[in-house]
């Protein structure tokens, strides 16, 4: 009987010990058995210490749901540094786009945007639309990405016009949504241009 | 032979038979029986399936323990949780089920082992010899004498 008791305690150290908070949520809010993912934070946690998904104050510039209404972003150089700026997506709000101008002066010129999002919530996608509204290209993902911290990034690389005018647009995709119980999600798009 | 040889010999068969005379007790002594082929292969059996049953425990519970440690954490990893993360803690699970069950059948067998080499443990037998007395025989040579004795048991 002693020996039973000491085989089930030696064995017991053989179950995994995950700890509240050790781990991001994964896709569709994955998390280990006994935590559930916090909204605000998007961390496993305690179910008892979940809090629901909201966007951040100041991460929602609506209306910003078409190529008209498209949220500027600021004035660009033929080589620029990055923009950088946080969105959110969630309710009824499916999509988010920012405009841009190409100065005229440019010989070659191209954006490079990247929109890094977790995937804990609903999957984001990336596109360049052209003045017509019509799609250019669409991200992928990003080259060197890494699928264990928790972020997943769509990255667009495209050459572009001297002087026209262009939109980024970031929208839900309908995937990794569980099932509409997370249709929502909050990201960082970063856009500039370079030299193709 | 001379005389002197002669009563020398005499002498010699008086002493050794008064010897054998005296030494007409019974003479007793143990003996361990031994353990019939078929026996030694069920303890060989039992013990070694016991043996390798308990090695199988040893492999599964080392196989949990790696893959418990692998996905245990106690502080934030800066990891999400993914699906190989699922399976690490379903091997550590199903690898530490195996090895219960491995080394509950091994430790029963190994006991069983233990049982049946007392349960088989042949009984000691005492054997007895009654020595009958001995006759001894003195036959003259040349130049002295052969002295002898028979006896039987």
């Amino acid at each position: 009987m002693r020996l039973a008791g000491l085989l089930a305690v030696v064995l017991a150290a053989c179950t995994p010990e995950i700890a509240p908070g050790a781990y991001l949520c994964g896709p569709d809010q994955a998390c280990p058995d006994d935590l559930a993912c916090d909204g605000a934070s998007h961390i496993c946690v305690l179910p008892s210490q979940v809090t629901a998904f909201a966007c951040a104050a100041g991460t929602e510039a609506e209306p910003n749901n078409g190529l008209a209404t498209a949220q500027p972003l600021r004035t660009f150089e033929c080589v620029s540094q990055p923009v950088e700026l946080v969105g959110c997506a969630e309710g009824a709000d499916s999509e988010d786009w920012y405009q841009f101008d190409v100065p005229a002066t440019c010989t070659t010129v191209g954006v490079g945007a990247r929109l890094t999002f977790p995937l804990a919530f609903e999957v984001l996608g990336l596109e360049l639309v052209g003045n017509d509204g019509a799609t250019i290209a669409t991200g992928t993902a990003c080259p060197n990405q890494s699928a264990e911290d928790g972020d997943e990034q769509r990255c667009l690389e495209q050459a572009l016009v001297p002087g026209g005018h262009y939109a980024v647009r970031v929208l839900r995709s309908g995937e990794g949504s569980c099932d509409g119980a997370c249709s929502y999600n909050r990201y960082t798009l970063s856009v500039r241009l370079e030299t193709p | 032979m001379s005389i002197a040889a002669r009563s020398v010999a005499c002498a010699l068969v008086f002493v050794c038979s008064s010897r054998v005379a005296s030494a007409d007790k019974d003479i007793s002594f143990e003996s361990k029986g031994e353990r019939s082929t078929t026996t030694r292969i069920l303890l060989g059996s039992l013990l070694g399936a016991g043996v390798i049953a308990g090695g199988l425990g040893v492999y599964w519970h080392l196989d949990s323990k790696s893959a418990s440690d692998d996905v245990g954490a106690v502080t934030f990893t800066g990891k999400a949780w993914t699906a190989e993360d699922v399976a690490l803690v379903d091997q550590a699970d199903r690898s530490r089920t195996r090895a219960a069950v491995a080394y509950g059948i091994g430790g029963a067998l190994v006991l069983g082992a233990i049982i049946a080499f007392i349960a088989t443990d042949p009984p000691t037998e005492t054997v007895v010899i009654t020595p009958r007395r001995g006759t001894p025989t003195l036959t003259p040579t040349d130049g002295g004498a052969t002295l002898g004795g028979t006896w039987s048991f």
